[in-house]
């Protein structure tokens, strides 16, 4: 196993989490059931009731696939040209 | 068919972003390959110009819904809905994204595939405005992940360099996370009430109809803002935005600090003051508090910035900690005061209002810095400020915008900083008797003292010193990239002379939160 | 008496949480947006579970979850095409290597 801080701030962030929603099931496993109204089933109720989500949802398809397209596109030119200051650099080139 | 004017922008924008490729392949082959970028354009243009008719209609007949079909919500159908804070903060998102569309015409010509990059421009705004005009939590969410989509690829757009690719998988993980939670959330409230409609929650759980005890609402709640928290840019979930901010294009930039994080607060807003009435539930406290710890964290990393741009990403995480300590204040003077609404209200709406003017101060006043550094840096070719030393000096119009967005951040009246930041002060003031609000109220003056000394400071380095040799040379930047600097500072200025109608808008927004 | 959608809410919440450790704490880039996936699947199991309680499962649950299960799909594309490029500037998909920007 790996140790190391990042291990260790993970581990204990996970414990605090888990204890937190160990607290929080607790809770909600007393909770009494609700009344629905009735509801059709989901073939109807995806495409009528949730019509606007499926809409959006479409187009975040096509969003994704115009990121695919950017992310591999092919460079023709050189693009842009900017330097970046980063304090490692710097003290590298100071000594 | 007639669309409703409610669903319009929304219609322009995403039907523009579909067919914004196509325009390019004609464009392509006709020779003329500015098309595109023309027909992104007019569909800003078209998208603003009815959201104006919008909010003309809304302030004489009151806040507008629309239902898809006949499909009623109390069986679990979508609303849309919107009211005077919607088209407030859509119309903030849609004119940034018109300004920055027209500055990327001449900054992005030396990329390829921009008919991809315009799209995903398109989609980015459509997600922020249909954020802000969703009625239903879930469909809150769907629109959430289109803007967030869209923003993860744009800021690792340049993907030939290093920088971009790395921030923006480190953008894209810690954002997607932070959507999961507040997804996480969403599934809890639906398991105590049986749906997902803002207002349908606020009802049954202030009714106290269902059988679920204040510690899972706060956990709920808690979820809400981290997840929300996460693109607000909340320390201590910042991490992601020193790093992302400036490795955009500075277009994107602009975008990113001007509206995206302003979509993070007013969903966290949203979400809370209308499912969880401030009367009931105390999360002004930790919006307080994690205000001020965001301000002043992010005021003392700034200090320590050579990178013009990673400053200025800084200094956009201490205008999110004015923001939302305005509305903690909001939210604490209605839980504290409950029994005394003729106090408690007016502080409120004063809050609240100081923190909507601020996020169209902050959203004009970064987008202006933003675009102005970004003119700097195709000029001068690197990011260092030691380089970038007086270069407003040889490219006037560029540094005289610079100076005014700076100054106006730092609160220098006469200029639109300065109201916002008054008005959040002033809210924290407003009841004697509560030493914690004067105690956070002084903790915000000292921060916006603190943040001026550097505003002040970057002023004096980039137009009163000697430009180096190697930037001697420096030219103005092209018209078309100097159109939208010149709006934007002519906005902040002409906002800080009349503040007056901007105050209105600002007031009927935050009205919302507490009584709609 | 321990009803059969307790047990899966249950489950569902360990599951996020197991989802998060993978998130924070693993090297290969790989693994994190596996970690991401899982968070996505059992929020979407939360959900049902929470659903299930009136004998069938409730179509806006299940409705809810098909639209986010295709968003999840559309992120993890998105996720690993930024992966894919951080590999071919960087020679591997250590998530220690991406150390640079450090300020």
């Amino acid at each position: 196993m790996k140790n190391g801080p990042e291990n260790q701030l993970a581990a204990i962030t996970v414990i605090l989490l888990a204890v937190v929603a160990f607290a929080f099931v607790s809770e909600i496993l007393g909770a009494t059931p609700f009344s629905l109204p009735s509801r059709p089933p989901l073939e109807k109720f995806l495409w009528t009731y949730r019509g606007l989500d499926v809409i959006i949802q479409g187009f975040i398809v096509f969003a994704a696939a115009a990121a695919v397209a950017a992310l591999f596109r092919v460079e023709k030119g050189p693009g842009a040209v900017e330097e970046v200051a980063i304090e490692s650099e710097q003290e590298k080139e100071g000594e | 068919m007639e669309i409703p004017l409610l669903v319009q922008p929304l219609v322009i924008l995403l039907s523009t972003a579909v067919l914004t490729p196509l325009i390019d392949i004609v464009g392509k082959q006709a020779k003329a390959e500015k098309i595109r970028d023309i027909f992104a354009i007019a569909g800003f243009l078209a998208a603003f110009y009815s959201l104006i008719n919008l909010q003309s209609a809304i302030s004489s007949s009151g806040r507008q819904t629309y239902i898809l079909g006949t499909f009623g919500v109390p069986a679990g159908g979508v609303q849309l809905t919107a009211d005077l804070l919607s088209v407030y903060m859509a119309l903030i998102f849609c004119g940034i994204g018109l300004l920055v569309a027209i500055y990327s015409v001449r900054y992005m010509e030396v990329d390829s595939g921009l008919d991809k990059y315009y799209a995903l421009l398109l989609t980015l705004v459509a997600g922020m405005i249909g954020v802000a005009f969703s009625g239903d939590f879930f469909n809150l969410y769907v629109f959430w992940e289109i803007m967030c989509i869209s923003s993860y690829t744009l800021v690792s757009f340049r993907k030939y360099r290093w920088e971009p690719v790395e921030a923006g998988f480190k953008y894209l993980v810690m954002s997607t996370v932070g959507s999961l939670l507040a997804l996480y959330a969403i599934s809890l409230l639906y398991g105590y009430t049986g749906t997902v409609n803002l207002k349908a929650l606020s009802t049954m759980i202030s009714s106290g109809q269902i059988s679920a005890s204040p510690l899972s609402l706060y956990f709920a709640i808690g979820m809400i803002i981290t997840g929300f928290g996460v693109t607000a840019s909340m320390v201590p979930l910042h991490t992601w935005l020193p790093d992302a901010h400036p490795a955009a294009p500075s277009s994107i930039s602009a975008m990113l600090s001007g509206v995206v994080i302003k979509t993070g607060v007013y969903a966290m807003c949203r979400s809370l003051f209308t499912i969880f009435s401030p009367a009931s539930f105390d999360y002004g406290t930790v919006l307080m508090i994690f205000g001020i710890l965001t301000m002043t964290v992010a005021n003392l990393m700034a200090l320590m910035q050579r990178d013009i741009k990673r400053l200025l990403a800084y200094s956009s995480i201490v205008n999110i900690g004015y923001i939302l300590t305005g509305v903690g204040f909001g939210a604490y003077a209605l839980t504290h005061y409950s029994s005394s609404p003729g106090l408690a209200t007016p502080v409120a709406v004063f809050a609240l209002m100081g923190a909507m003017f601020h996020i169209l101060n902050h959203a004009v006043g970064k987008g202006l810095l933003f675009l102005c550094s970004g003119c700097f840096v195709h000029e001068a070719k690197t990011r260092d400020i030691p380089e970038l030393e007086g270069i407003g000096r040889r490219m006037t119009w560029t540094g005289t915008s610079f100076s005014i967005g700076l100054l106006a951040l730092a609160g220098v009246p006469p200029l639109s900083g300065f109201w916002s930041k008054l008005f959040i002060i002033l809210a924290g003031f407003s009841l004697p008797e509560d030493s914690f609000m004067k105690f956070i109220s002084i903790l915000v003056v000292l921060n916006s003292v603190f943040a001026a000394s550097y505003y002040l400071w970057l002023v004096q380095r980039i137009m009163l010193k000697e430009p180096k040799p190697k930037i001697a040379g420096a030219v103005e930047a092209p018209a078309s990239m100097l159109l939208p600097i010149v709006i934007l500072a002519a906005v902040t200025v002409v906002i800080g002379i009349w503040p007056g109608a901007i105050i209105s808008l600002a007031e009927s927004a935050g009205r919302v939160l507490l009584g709609g | 008496m321990v009803e059969p959608w307790q047990l899966y809410a249950a489950a569902a919440s360990a599951a996020v949480i197991i989802g998060m450790y993978g998130v924070a704490s693993k090297r290969n880039m790989l693994k994190t947006i596996i970690g991401i996936e899982i968070i996505t699947s059992s929020v979407g199991l939360n959900f049902l579970a929470l659903g299930s309680r009136g004998g069938t499962v409730d179509p806006l649950a299940q409705s809810i979850v098909v639209v986010s299960i295709a968003i999840g799909a559309c992120v993890a594309a998105v996720a690993l095409s930024i992966m894919i490029n951080v590999f071919r500037h960087y020679g591997s998909l250590d998530l220690r290597k991406l150390r640079r920007l450090r300020w």
